[in-house]
C-alpha cells in the first residue's frame, strides 16, 4: 500500500515539476505587457464632470471630461491613476498638521491658504490656493486673505474664514504634535488670526516676517474644517480625511499602498486631471529602480527617495528616454553633527579644525554626483549665499592645484588641534544611523580624518531608532547627519539647522553665541532683501571665521523627483514639501 | 510512540517560554523608547511635551515594571489576545491573520519549487555520476548553497528588469481572488527564497542516492532484471528520502527566516516584512507576537518531521 502511495506521489511530483516550470515561464512571459502590470489594483473611478464654478475664477485650461475614456483637452488630459513610489510606509496618523512625512500622502486631500504655483517654471512663485488674493497692510505685520467664495469641504459645506482661524491656531498648537508647522511660531501666535467676514481673514505676525508667506505656502500648512476638527471624528484616521482638496482618501493597505481618488465635486473648475494616485511602498533600492525602469511607478510621491544623488543620476542616464529627474537644490544637506558637550568638541578650535580638514570635494564627487553645491553654512548660488566660485576659494572649501585637500588648510587644522591639546591618534567614534547614506558618508569621513589628521577613527552603524535615542542622551561624539528643509529661504534653513531648538542642533548641545542670535533676529525682520542679504553674509562670515557651529556641512544635497515622461505639466518644485497636491498633472499617453 | 509524542509536546511549553523570555528581554535591552519614537515620527522631527510622553507610555503600558509587562503579555497570549501594535495602534491578531497566510504561501511555494527542482537534479547527478550532467548539477547546487538569499533576490530582480523589462505587479493580489496575478507576484520571490533549499536538497539527494546505490538490495533488484527507472524511483529514491526529509525539516525554519529579506525585496506584504518594519519602529508587541508565531511554527514543523520518520522508516521506533 505504501509502495502504491509512493508511486502515485512520484508521478504527481513529475507532473507538478512540469506545471510549475511552465507557470514560471508563463509568468515571466506575462512581462511582455508592462502596461498591464502597471495597472492599479483598484478600479479607477469614472471621471466625473467637474463642479461648475460659481465664482469669477479664471477659465480652466482644460476641457471638462466626459465619463468614460480619457478626454483630450487643449492642454490637459483627464483620466488615469498614477502609480507613485515612496520608500517607507508611514505610521497611521494622518492628521493634516501632525507628521511632516505624511504631507506627501495627505496633501491632495487638503488645500492651503496659499501654494507654490505648480504650473510655472519659477519654483518660488507663490499663488493663492484657498485664498483668491492677499495683501500686506502698511504696518508690515498684518496680512489680509480673501478666500474663494466657492470653496467647499468634501462634505459640501463652504470653507470660511472661521476655518482658517481655527487651522492657523491648530498649526501652532504647542500642546499637540506639530513638528513641521511650529516653524512659524516665532512669527505667529495663537489668537493672532481673526475673522473679518465669512470670506476674509486677517493674520498678524509678531514682527515683520518676510519668510512668513513662503513658509505658509508650503504643503505642510493645510487648512482644515473647524466643524470636523472639533467633532468626535478621529481626524487622524486615513478614511476620515476630510479636506477641501482635489482628492479623497480611499483604500489603505498597510505596508503595501494607499490610494487617493478624484474629488468629483472639487471646487476648482476642471481640476484635477488625473482620476487618482496609488502610493506604493518600495523600500528596496534595486526594486525601486526596477519599478521606475519598467514603468510600474511613474513618479515619486515627493522629491525624496532612498537613492543617492549618484544613483539618481545613473538612473537618469540609463532611462533618459522615459524618465525625467528633477534635482531640487538647497533644500537638504548632508554633513556631520558634533556633540559640543564633550571634550574635545566643546572647544571651538577643534570644530574649526574639523571644518578645515574635511575634503568636501570628495564627498560631493562620491555622493553628490559631482554637482551638489558645496557645503558653506548658507547654500551657495542663492540670493542670500555666496556664489559657488566664491565658496570654493574659502579656507576649508578650497582645493590644492592637484585637486586634493589644500595643504594650508590642513596645516592650520593641525595647528588648531595642537593648540587645543588634541594629538595624532585621537580616538573618535562616528555614529551612523542605517538610514539614507549615513554609513557610507561616515566611512568616508573616517578615512579622511585618518588621512588628514591622523585620528584613529571607527564607524559605528546603528539602527535609526537607537541613534535617535543616543542623540537625545547626547551619547555620541560625532555622527553622520542630514536634514531636509521646508523651503530654501533663510529662516527655514537657519532656523532648522543652526538656531536653538532646531531639529538636530538641539542634540548637539551647542549654545549659539549672542552675536549669532542677534544677527538672525535682525535678518528675519528685514524686509529689504539687499539689506537682509548683507546681514546674512555677516552671519555666514561669523560661522566661517569664529564659530562654525555644531553642524559640519559637506554639501547641499539635491532632492530627487523622478517623473516618467508620461506625466505632463510637472514643474520643478522649490522644496520637498511643496506642490504635492498633484492636481495639475496629467498623463499623456494615458496612465 | 505515544510516549514520545507526549514528551515532545511537553517540551513545547518550556521551549516557547524560553523564547518569550529571550524576545522580551532582547527587545528591552536595545535602546529606543517606543513612545518617544512614536512621538518623534519616522524622521525624528516630532515635538512633544513631557506630559504627552508620559500619557503615551501609560497608554502603551511601557511605564509599568518589566515583570508586569511580561506576565501581562503571556496572559494575553494564553487567552488568544496578542494585544495592539504599539506603532500602528491596530489589533495584532488582525495583522497576523492577514500577513501569516501570505508568508506561508511564499514559504510553501519556495519549498515546493525547491523539491521539484532539487529531487530530479540530485537523482540525475547520482545516476550520471562524474558526467557533464553531474558536474553541472553540482555547480548549481554549490552556487545555491554559497549565495545568500538576499543576493539571489537582488539578482532575480536585476535579471527580470534587464532581460524582460518586467517586475512582478505591484500591490498584493490575494491568491483566491486573483490567482494569476498572485502567482506572478509569488513565483519569483519563491525561486529566490527556495534556491538555497533547492541546492541543499539536491546535494543531499545526490549523496544519499549514491549511498543507496551501493546497497545489496539495489544489486539484487538489478540482477532480477528490473527496469532502471523502477529501481531508481521505487527502491533507491524511497530509501534515500529519509535524510532528505531530515534536512528539509530543519530548513523550514531557515526558509521562514528568509522571508524577512525576500519579502522586502519583492514587496510581498507578509509577516517577514512586517517584522522588519516593526523592528525599525520598536513595535515591541508586534515583534514579540511575530517571533512567537515563527517559533511555534518551527517547533511544530520539527515535531511533524520527527514523527514522519517513523512513518517512512518502520525500523525507527521512539520508545
Amino acid at each position: 500500500m505504501l509502495n502504491r502511495a509512493w508511486n502515485r506521489l512520484t508521478g504527481r511530483i513529475l507532473v507538478a515539476v512540469g506545471m510549475i516550470i511552465a507557470l514560471t515561464v508563463l509568468a515571466a512571459c506575462g512581462a511582455t505587457a508592462p502596461t498591464d502590470s502597471a495597472e492599479p489594483a483598484t478600479d479607477s473611478p469614472v471621471p466625473a464632470q467637474p463642479a461648475a464654478s460659481s465664482s469669477g475664477d479664471p477659465a480652466p485650461t482644460a476641457v471638462p471630461a466626459q465619463a468614460g475614456a480619457p478626454q483630450t483637452a487643449d492642454q490637459g488630459i483627464y483620466g488615469g491613476i498614477v502609480p507613485m513610489h515612496d520608500y517607507a510606509f508611514p505610521n497611521l496618523i494622518f492628521h493634516p498638521h501632525e507628521f511632516s512625512n505624511q504631507t506627501k500622502n495627505i496633501s491632495g486631500i487638503y488645500n492651503g491658504l496659499l501654494e507654490y504655483d505648480a504650473e510655472t517654471d519659477d519654483p518660488y512663485d507663490i499663488t493663492g490656493d484657498l485664498a483668491e488674493s492677499w495683501e500686506l497692510q502698511a504696518d508690515g505685520v498684518t496680512y489680509v486673505f480673501h478666500l474663494h467664495q466657492n470653496a467647499t469641504w468634501h462634505d459640501g459645506t463652504p470653507v470660511t474664514a472661521e476655518d482658517v482661524v481655527y487651522s492657523m491656531d491648530s498649526l501652532v498648537n504647542t500642546e499637540a504634535n506639530r513638528p513641521q508647522t511650529l516653524i512659524i511660531a516665532p512669527y505667529f501666535s495663537p489668537g493672532n488670526a481673526r475673522v473679518i467676514d465669512t470670506n476674509t481673514v486677517e493674520i498678524k505676525t509678531n514682527n515683520p516676517a518676510p519668510d512668513f508667506i513662503p513658509m505658509i505656502a508650503a504643503d505642510a500648512f493645510k487648512m482644515m474644517s473647524k466643524a470636523w476638527g472639533e467633532s468626535e471624528v478621529d481626524t487622524s484616521k486615513w478614511e476620515n480625511g476630510m479636506g477641501s482638496g482635489p482628492f479623497l482618501p480611499t483604500s489603505l493597505e498597510k505596508d503595501v499602498s494607499m490610494s487617493l481618488e478624484r474629488n468629483p465635486n472639487y471646487w476648482k473648475e476642471g481640476l484635477p486631471y488625473i482620476d487618482g494616485s496609488i502610493h506604493y511602498y518600495i523600500a528596496d533600492k534595486g526594486t525601486a529602480i526596477g519599478s521606475y525602469r519598467t514603468g510600474q511607478v511613474l513618479m515619486t510621491t515627493w522629491p525624496v527617495t532612498n537613492l543617492s544623488n549618484t544613483e539618481i543620476l545613473e538612473l537618469q542616464e540609463s532611462e533618459a528616454e522615459t524618465l525625467d529627474v528633477y534635482l531640487i537644490p538647497n533644500t537638504s544637506l548632508l554633513g556631520t553633527l558634533i556633540n559640543t558637550t564633550i571634550e574635545p568638541f566643546n572647544d571651538v578650535r577643534v570644530r574649526r579644525a574639523l571644518h578645515l580638514a574635511v575634503d568636501r570635494s570628495e564627498f560631493r564627487e562620491i555622493f553628490g554626483g559631482g554637482i551638489a553645491p558645496v557645503g558653506t553654512p548658507l547654500p551657495p548660488d542663492t540670493w542670500f549665499g555666496r556664489t559657488e566660485a566664491e565658496a570654493l576659494e574659502l579656507p576649508g572649501f578650497r582645493s590644492s592645484p592637484d585637486g586634493g585637500k589644500h595643504q594650508g588648510d590642513l596645516e592650520e587644522a593641525k595647528r588648531l588641534l595642537a593648540e587645543a591639546g588634541v594629538e595624532e591618534g585621537f580616538e573618535v567614534n562616528i555614529m551612523a544611523r542605517t538610514a539614507v547614506e549615513y554609513v557610507d558618508l561616515a566611512q568616508l569621513l573616517a578615512d579622511q580624518l585618518r588621512r588628514n589628521l591622523g585620528w584613529d577613527t571607527t564607524v559605528q552603524p546603528i539602527d535609526s531608532a537607537t541613534g535617535i535615542t543616543r542623540y537625545k542622551e547626547q551619547d555620541y561624539q560625532i555622527a553622520a547627519q542630514g536634514t531636509a528643509l521646508l523651503v530654501g529661504e533663510p529662516d527655514p534653513i537657519i532656523g532648522k539647522i543652526f538656531m536653538p531648538g532646531g531639529l538636530w542642533i538641539q542634540w548637539s548641545g551647542w549654545e549659539a553665541p549672542q552675536k549669532f542670535l542677534d544677527l538672525f533676529a535682525a535678518q528675519s525682520q528685514e524686509l529689504d532683501r539687499t539689506k537682509r542679504a548683507a546681514i546674512l553674509r555677516e552671519m555666514e562670515d561669523f560661522m566661517l571665521n569664529e564659530d562654525p557651529g555644531p553642524l559640519l556641512v559637506y554639501y547641499w544635497s539635491f532632492r530627487d523627483q523622478i517623473v516618467n515622461k508620461k506625466i505632463q505639466n510637472y514643474h520643478m518644485p522649490a522644496s520637498i514639501w511643496v506642490q504635492l497636491k498633484h492636481e495639475r498633472i496629467w498623463c499623456d499617453p494615458e496612465c | 510512540m505515544n510516549t514520545y509524542v507526549i514528551k515532545r509536546f511537553m517540551l513545547f511549553v518550556p521551549t516557547l517560554l524560553l523564547v518569550t523570555l529571550m524576545v522580551f528581554a532582547l527587545m528591552r535591552l536595545v535602546p529606543g523608547d517606543p513612545a518617544e519614537l512614536l512621538l518623534m515620527g519616522f524622521e525624528g522631527d516630532g515635538q512633544y511635551s513631557a506630559q504627552q510622553l508620559a500619557d503615551l507610555r501609560a497608554k502603551l503600558g511601557t511605564d509599568r515594571p518589566l515583570a508586569i509587562q511580561y506576565l501581562d503579555w503571556i496572559w494575553g497570549m494564553l487567552r488568544g489576545d496578542f494585544g495592539v501594535s504599539m506603532y500602528f495602534d491596530t489589533p495584532i491578531a488582525e495583522d497576523l491573520g492577514a500577513k501569516l497566510p501570505i508568508t506561508l504561501e511564499l514559504a510553501a511555494l519556495a519549498l515546493l519549487l525547491a523539491f521539484v527542482v532539487a529531487m530530479p537534479l540530485g537523482v540525475v547527478s547520482a545516476v550520471r555520476q562524474d558526467t557533464i550532467a553531474d558536474y553541472a548539477s553540482r555547480i548549481i547546487a554549490i552556487a545555491g548553497v554559497a549565495m545568500p538569499t538576499f543576493w539571489i533576490g537582488i539578482l532575480v530582480v536585476y535579471f527580470l528588469v534587464t532581460w524582460f523589462d518586467w517586475l512582478p505587479p505591484l500591490g498584493y493580489a490575494d491568491l483566491w481572488e486573483d490567482p494569476w496575478r498572485n502567482l506572478q507576484q509569488m513565483v519569483f520571490p519563491a525561486i529566490a527564497l527556495g534556491f538555497y533549499n533547492m541546492a541543499l536538497i539536491a546535494r543531499v539527494t545526490r549523496s544519499s542516492m549514491l549511498e543507496v546505490f551501493r546497497e545489496d538490495y539495489i544489486r539484487t533488484a538489478r540482477s532480477k532484471g528490473l527496469r532502471e527507472r523502477a529501481i531508481i524511483i521505487r527502491h533507491a529514491l524511497k530509501n534515500a528520502f529519509l535524510p532528505i526529509l531530515t534536512i528539509s525539516g530543519w530548513q523550514i525554519g531557515r526558509l521562514i527566516a528568509g522571508t524577512v529579506v525576500i519579502e522586502t525585496i519583492f514587496l510581498v506584504p507578509g509577516m517577514g516584512r512586517l517584522l522588519v518594519d516593526s523592528i525599525l519602529h520598536r513595535d515591541y508587541t508586534m515583534i514579540q507576537s511575530i517571533v512567537m508565531v515563527i517559533a511555534f511554527m518551527v517547533l511544530a514543523l520539527n515535531l511533524v518531521v520527527d514523527l514522519l520518520y517513523a512513518w517512512l522508516d518502520p525500523r525507527i521506533r521512539y520508545e
